[in-house]
């Protein structure tokens, strides 16, 4: 007992080091400019946090896979055209097409999720790697997002599709008291997600999937179903991210979110979970996801030039990495 | 793979051997070229064949760097960053090159000792690869894209962000990616090249073939003494050095070095290398194969270029087109391997 409490005292895993990275960085961010803890800026911070967040929830799922997502950047573009362009009231539309807010969500959301499915499918079926499968449906859904855009909007190919609507600018500007409506709705997504992943038995399955395939075979888990089950659920979640993204702007581009997938799996790593799948946690991604999001919002407020900011963020992420492969050495030995 | 490897199979025999694996992938790619050739009456020409050429060797060289990579295991996301960081280096260092950054337009040197700076400032990208996946134990995915956010950063800090353009640009340097040798466009014939020699390293020298031991079973390869962290990290460095070149040979074809040059390559020379049988779990894979898969997803966007289809319907089809061939891939491996163990 005493020995166990020792032992965890001293591993410092990812998860505690980029916690006590946060706190530094806050407080550094703090010092070097007091506005850093302004309101205004926390409220960035937050609303950050949930854009980025929910996707990487969805993307934590698929990694402890042992897969890896990278049409979640095209899927929250297509999303947010799906959306957008269904409410019909788009400037310079032309289509017909008019339903209320929930319908627009409700209908996004489903066609997010069937791409996560055909994902599913077409790794567990086809047996493509994940890596290309997804990358070939980053692919195909980013032409969605085009034919979609162009079918709303009139006019040069791959406008943006700009609208006014209530429910969208309270999902993405709106607030409750002093915190960003996007925030709960990210908090509430945790809380589900964490429970699922811990206390069900398909949650825990995620896990045994990703640790030793052949294994959770044996075991009796319909490996495939899990598979296909967490790339459509993943998918839905990178959607309602798209939402809040379409919301936030009240425009949904056809170029939106390019490259999020690969800060959004940097979120998941960061917090301790490992890409070769089975181990980590959504508490990592939550840290993670801070960190990138204090980061992220700290250097553009002390007037880093984004030059340096990509210096910056590469060299932080390698380190961040490497320093838990270092602090578990160094347990090891002793 | 091949069946019977007898000493004394002819030179032909051996090639077939080579490409019987894949007999499926040629047949495609044929097919494909009658297909087009249908359709569009002047893609069977010599000019729209040498531009098939010249359009794709600069993925196809880096390509064949990838193809080292993904058979140690591992993967390598900064190659559009080092792309673009050889094409600035390459192009502030040579007479003509002008930017309206200052900085850039300091230094001018004759034309092949820029390009070898450019090409050792690339190894160093790979270098640095290299170690922080032997010797940190970062994951090729991680450190890789890490890499690929940092040496972009390079890139925008030593252009200021501008382009580097030629006023005018010399011929030395022009000959590289605009020049013609015997009729062949020069990136086709560079690229043949790095074709060759990667072919010949990957099969018959001790280093290409540790690199399918390390791929295949990483303990086991350590176990037969092979010495696993520098054969790896000379695979990024080899990467860095040819994605580099082919930074070298855009920046000369289009006159221009850019600091968002290359951006995203990695994905499309990841799904040609793939696409040509290499196994993103290492250990399996080949030159041909790779080749192959840049020559059918070459056609297949030039074909689209000339029927003068939009842009979002060529990604599609391209997604379509690299799901269907992969797929096919693995239905009729899978089905090989029960009629085995049944």
């Amino acid at each position: 007992m005493k020995i166990n409490l020792r032992k965890s005292l001293i591993c410092i895993n990812q998860q505690k080091l980029i916690a006590i990275f946060l706190v530094f960085m806050f407080l550094g961010f703090t010092l070097a400019k007091p506005e850093f803890a302004s309101s205004y800026s926390i409220n960035n911070i937050l609303c950050t946090m949930a854009l980025y967040g929910i996707a990487s929830l969805g993307m934590t799922l698929v990694i402890l896979t042992g897969g890896t997502d990278l049409s979640a950047g095209s899927v929250m573009a297509l999303s947010g055209v799906i959306g957008a362009g269904l409410l019909g009231k788009a400037f310079s539309a032309a289509n017909p097409v008019s339903l209320p807010f929930a319908a627009t969500v409700l209908i996004a959301l489903i066609f997010s999720g069937l791409i996560g499915y055909l994902n599913g499918i077409v790794i567990t079926k086809l047996k493509i790697a994940p890596f290309v499968a997804t990358l070939a449906m980053m692919s195909i859904a980013r032409g969605l997002v085009y034919v979609v855009a162009d079918s709303v909007v009139q006019g040069v190919s791959g406008s943006p599709i700009t609208f006014m609507n209530d429910g969208y600018s309270l999902l993405g500007q709106g607030k409750i008291g002093a915190v960003p409506v996007q925030f709960i709705v990210y908090v509430i997504l945790f809380l589900i997600v964490f429970v699922f992943l811990k206390y069900t038995r398909t949650g825990r399955s995620i896990y045994t999937v990703g640790g030793n395939i052949d294994t959770a075979k044996l075991a009796g888990i319909k490996t495939n179903k899990i598979i296909v089950l967490t790339y459509t659920v993943s998918s839905i979640l990178v959607g309602i991210s798209g939402l809040i993204l379409v919301g936030r702007l009240s425009s949904a581009s056809t170029v939106a979110a390019k490259g999020y997938e690969l800060d959004f799996i940097t979120a998941v790593a960061l917090g301790g979970t490992s890409v070769a799948g089975g181990r980590g946690s959504v508490i990592g991604t939550l840290l993670g996801t801070a960190f990138l999001a204090v980061l992220n919002n700290g250097l553009d407020i002390v007037n880093v030039k984004s030059f340096y900011q990509y210096l910056i963020k590469g060299l932080i992420l390698v380190f961040a990495v490497c320093a838990d492969l270092f602090m578990n050495k160094r347990v090891k030995k002793s | 793979m091949s069946g019977d490897k007898s000493k004394n199979t002819s030179f032909g025999t051996k090639i077939l051997l080579g490409i019987r694996p894949h007999l499926m992938l040629l047949a495609a790619l044929f097919l494909l070229m009658i297909i087009m050739s249908f359709i569009a009456p002047n893609f069977l020409t010599k000019g729209n064949m040498l531009d098939i050429m010249r359009v794709n060797s600069i993925k196809g060289i880096m390509s064949i760097g990838m193809t080292l990579i993904l058979l140690t295991g591992g993967i390598d996301l900064s190659i559009g960053a080092t792309f673009a960081v050889a094409g600035a280096v390459a192009a502030s260092l040579i007479g003509g090159g002008y930017s309206d950054y200052a900085t850039s337009n300091l230094i001018k040197l004759p034309t092949l000792i820029a390009i070898i700076i450019a090409l050792m400032v690339s190894a160093m990208i790979g270098m640095v690869n290299g170690v922080v996946i032997t010797k940190l134990r970062v994951e090729p995915f991680i450190a890789t894209l890490a890499m690929m956010t940092f040496a972009r950063g390079i890139t925008y800090l030593y252009t200021g962000g501008y382009p580097i353009n030629f006023k005018p640009i010399p011929d030395s340097f022009a000959w590289f990616g605009k020049g013609y040798f015997l009729d062949i466009p020069v990136p086709a014939l560079i690229f043949i090249i790095v074709v060759l020699v990667g072919g010949f390293v990957l099969k018959y020298t001790c280093y290409g073939r540790s690199l399918y031991a390390i791929g295949g079973n990483r303990e086991t390869a350590k176990l037969s003494g092979i010495q696993i962290n520098k054969n790896i990290c000379r695979a990024y460095i080899v990467m860095a050095v040819l994605s580099g070149l082919a930074g070298i040979i855009m920046t000369s074809r289009v006159a221009s070095a850019s600091a968002v040059a290359g951006e995203g390559y990695e994905m499309d020379v990841i799904a040609s290398v793939v696409l040509g049988g290499t196994s993103l779990a290492g250990g399996k894979g080949t030159i041909i194969g790779t080749v192959i898969g840049i020559f059918i997803l070459g056609v297949i966007e030039n074909g689209l270029n000339i029927l003068g289809i939009p842009t979002y319907f060529k990604i599609i089809i391209k997604g379509l087109i690299i799901i269907l061939a992969l797929g096919y891939h693995a239905f009729s491996h899978t089905s090989k391997k029960r009629k085995v163990t049944v």
